[in-house]
């Protein structure tokens, strides 16, 4: 429906203007039904609105997580993804996008993470993505949303074992009382664009006012 | 205070250089791993900041940031100098003690980076690698749930070839062995041969150096290493050395070995003793020359049979073309393929009429002047002469050592004998499923003997052969090789992938590269499409496990060839079957 929601927008500039009404008319009425944004509450104590036309996949990551985490080296390791919970995955086909969230609970890992971490853990974290990718070029920036304060890194880059798809990708990581959380917009794009959607989407934290999940100014400060 | 003002001077000295540092120089590629660690070092008081030299300081403020920075050198300072120095301003916010309480260990901080990372590698494998064949089928390994065969319906092939005793030798009896202590001409020969003890047996070993390099055979550690093949692990065994005791040798308490070399063709293996106090090892080394009618000796411990057992002998042949399988299967079944168009002449051994037995595997040959002949491995089985031994020539020893490794050069899943060196061959089957007129498959099924004395099926091995190499009209089962070095010279059937499934629940699949050689096995558990261990064999012909970073299919599509997944299933059926998970080399969606 969202591919054809497309191909109908693109078509409507070329309609004569008393069958564009019809159209549009007659099309809402067929879209409106399954357009509607999915609103995803957290027991971590956020919300955030995936965009209508994102298909949930979250049982499908859960399974590929538990694999992953069998064969994830050392004990230790395995017992860090073991941790990881997917919270939101969304995943749309035409232009490819993802989506994600995921939480890594203190009580899990067995220690707490306090905002100063978080930018070594993102260091670690790009040095980590090398092994999938190759990176050309990273960016990365500190943020507030109310109280919470993010550290957020983009990514381009492309697989390793297959140049032909470029990568971009954006993480951004912020501390709720219980845990570590991380929203994941991924593209096979090299188009900052790509991540777009995922970056304005609104976002409610704890309590406070809803705000689009990475500001403009994300990647302008260093610090918080 | 004092610690206070110098923390103040030095959280200043670095934020002054993060401001001269211009906001668009990104610093040079180099490992965040490191600078983590160096971050982690100057928290933990390991370095100071004297220790780090400008242009790492440089990188790790560009990097991760002055607060990092000063978070890393102050905690340290805080931590070693109390409480009472938290408690000022001389960090810039007011909530800086309680981030320092709370600061991430070094690990704590990797095992939250790889979480992350593992989230965002799966996440985006799943969804956006590679590009997704349209027909893919995700197809896992299973054992099936009835007996697939009967084992009375297929000739044994190829029972173990020397199974290793399962009792120790009789440490007591070693006293009855030697004279008065003082006359033991024999005791350094003792000292410099070890037992190597593996969980359901032991052999002997035999010290080449001083700094610990033992030989012994692989038939003595190919079970261990084949369940070390399994998990990607290093293969670790116990040895045990002598020493006297009021001139009796005696065990010492097990001390750990790590396989570090393997060549199964001549059946030796190379173990490194695990430094201890750093005392060197007797050794014995090589001779020049081994001469037929020469006197030797054997040294070894026997099945309920003295420990560290000297015995004499007489060289009788030194330069013996031993011919793998075929000698082999002699002694151990009795039966023998021939096929003249497979080259199996692999190994030259010496023989003596030295009496061996179960527990001499690994143990030295030597002259009289206690120098290296050979290594002792087996004896016929049904020999008429009297007694014969068979020991491993020298220079299949030196060629062994020459350069020794410098890593362990691990072991792989061994598919011909399905990872179980215990297990007898049953008669391997060829088939042509698709009626072809040609071979598509080799299956060989393996049995242990249950508590009863009746075989019992433990595992299958089916070789797949895409390409229609080899007519139905030919004798195929004289040209397929045996044994681990059955990937290295196939003889004349070629196959693409092996698929190995057993009762156990382990299941490998292994594919052959553009030379026909194997040269990657996948490991993973029954009706699991993905592998927890990958083996790749690197230029050299040496083989590494890793555990994949991303999910990687037992059965891979990109390797097998979608063409070729139809009859690989039309093949394999009753072992493959399809799994409804995703897959992520597939679009979900």
């Amino acid at each position: 429906m969202a591919n054809l929601m497309r191909i109908a927008s693109s078509m409507l500039p070329t309609m004569n203007s008393q069958y564009r009404w019809l159209f549009t008319l007659v099309f809402l009425g067929c879209a409106i039904p399954v357009m509607q944004s999915q609103t995803k509450t957290s027991r971590f104590g956020f919300s955030y609105t995936l965009p209508a036309d994102f298909a949930d996949s979250v049982s499908d990551l859960k399974q590929e997580i538990q694999n992953f985490s069998q064969s994830s080296g050392s004990d230790e390791m395995q017992r860090s993804v073991r941790c990881i919970q997917i919270l939101l995955a969304g995943f749309r086909s035409n232009p490819k996008a993802i989506i994600s969230a995921f939480a890594i609970p203190f009580d899990c890992m067995g220690q707490r993470v306090v905002n100063a971490d978080l930018p070594a853990l993102t260091a670690a974290f790009i040095n980590m993505q090398t092994q999938l990718m190759d990176i050309s070029e990273s960016t990365d920036g500190a943020y507030s949303l109310g109280t919470h304060k993010f550290w957020i890194v983009r990514i381009k880059g492309a697989f390793k074992d297959n140049h032909s798809i470029a990568i971009t990708e954006a993480v951004t990581c912020a501390l709720v009382r219980q845990a570590v959380v991380c929203w994941m917009g991924s593209a096979p794009s090299i188009d900052d664009g790509a991540l777009q959607t995922f970056e304005s989407l609104p976002v409610t934290f704890e309590g406070e006012d809803s705000r689009p999940l990475v500001p403009a100014t994300a990647f302008q400060h260093k610090s918080w | 205070m004092a610690t206070s003002s110098e923390d103040r001077e030095r959280a200043r000295r670095i934020r002054l250089r993060a401001q001269e540092l211009a906001p668009s120089e990104k610093p040079r590629d180099h490992d965040a791993a490191d600078d983590l660690q160096l971050l982690a070092a100057l928290a933990d008081g390991v370095l100071s900041l004297n220790d780090v030299d400008e242009e790492t300081l440089d990188r790790c403020i560009q990097t991760f940031g002055p607060d990092s920075v000063v978070d890393a050198v102050l905690q340290h300072h805080q931590e070693s100098s109390g409480p009472q120095a938290s408690n000022g301003d001389a960090v810039r916010s007011s909530d800086r003690p309680a981030k320092r309480r709370s600061r991430l260990s070094r690990w704590g901080m990797w095992g939250f980076a790889w979480a992350a990372s593992a989230a965002a590698i799966v996440i985006t494998a799943v969804f956006l690698w590679p590009p997704h064949p349209v027909h893919q089928v995700n197809l896992a390994l299973q054992w099936p749930s009835n007996s697939p065969f009967d084992p009375s319906a297929f000739q044994k092939w190829l029972s173990p070839k020397n199974r290793i005793p399962t009792q120790l030798p009789n440490f007591n009896r070693s006293v009855e062995t030697l004279g008065p202590a003082e006359e033991d001409r024999f005791r350094p020969w003792r000292l410099a041969t070890a037992i190597v003890r593996l969980d359901d047996g032991w052999g002997s070993g035999t010290f080449i150096s001083a700094d610990g390099w033992l030989l012994t055979n692989y038939h003595v550690v190919a079970e261990a290493a084949q369940e070390a093949a399994i998990s990607g692990k290093p293969t670790v065994v116990d040895v045990i050395l002598a020493h006297i005791v009021e001139g009796h040798p005696k065990p010492q308490p097990p001390v750990k070995a790590t396989l570090y070399r393997a060549d199964p063709v001549h059946d030796l293996a190379l173990l490194k003793l695990e430094p201890t106090n750093g005392k060197p090892t007797p050794f014995f080394p090589f001779a020049a020359l081994a001469r037929a009618g020469e006197d030797c000796f054997v040294v070894g411990s026997q099945n309920n049979g003295p420990a560290w057992w000297v015995r004499g002998c007489n060289l009788q042949r030194p330069q013996f073309a031993f011919e793998y399988p075929d000698d082999l299967s002699q002694f151990a079944t009795g039966l023998a393929s021939a096929g003249d168009s497979v080259d199996r002449v692999r190994t030259t051994v010496i023989v003596t009429d030295a009496r061996i037995s179960g527990g001499d595997s690994g143990g030295p040959l030597l002259n009289p002047k206690g120098e290296l002949l050979g290594l002792t491995f087996a004896t016929p089985q049904n020999s008429t002469q009297g007694s014969v031994g068979w020991h491993i020539a020298l220079q299949h020893l030196r060629s062994f050592t020459s350069v020794l490794p410098k890593q362990a050069e691990s072991v792989p899943f061994d598919p011909w004998t399905a990872g179980m060196p215990e297990a007898t061959m049953l008669e391997p089957e060829a088939t042509d499923s698709a009626h072809s007129g040609y071979i598509d498959a080799l299956r060989y099924r393996y049995v242990l003997s249950d508590d009863g004395g009746n075989p019992r099926p433990v595992a299958m091995t089916t070789f797949i052969d895409f390409g229609k190499h080899l007519s139905s009209a030919v004798q195929v089962l004289d040209r397929v090789p045996r044994g681990l070095w059955g990937m290295e010279t196939r003889g004349q059937f070629r196959f693409d992938v092996f698929l190995s499934t057993r009762a156990d629940g382990v299941t490998a699949v292994g594919y052959t590269n553009a030379q026909g050689i194997v040269d990657e096995i996948r490991i993973g558990q029954s009706q699991q499409i993905w592998a927890n261990v990958v083996w790749n064999r690197d230029d050299h012909g040496i083989w590494h496990a890793t555990k994949p970073t991303s999910s990687k299919p037992l059965v891979d599509p990109l390797k097998v060839g979608k063409n070729n997944m139809d009859r690989l299933q039309a093949i394999a059926g009753f072992i493959v079957s399809p799994v409804a998970q995703t897959n992520p080399n597939s679009n979900p969606h």
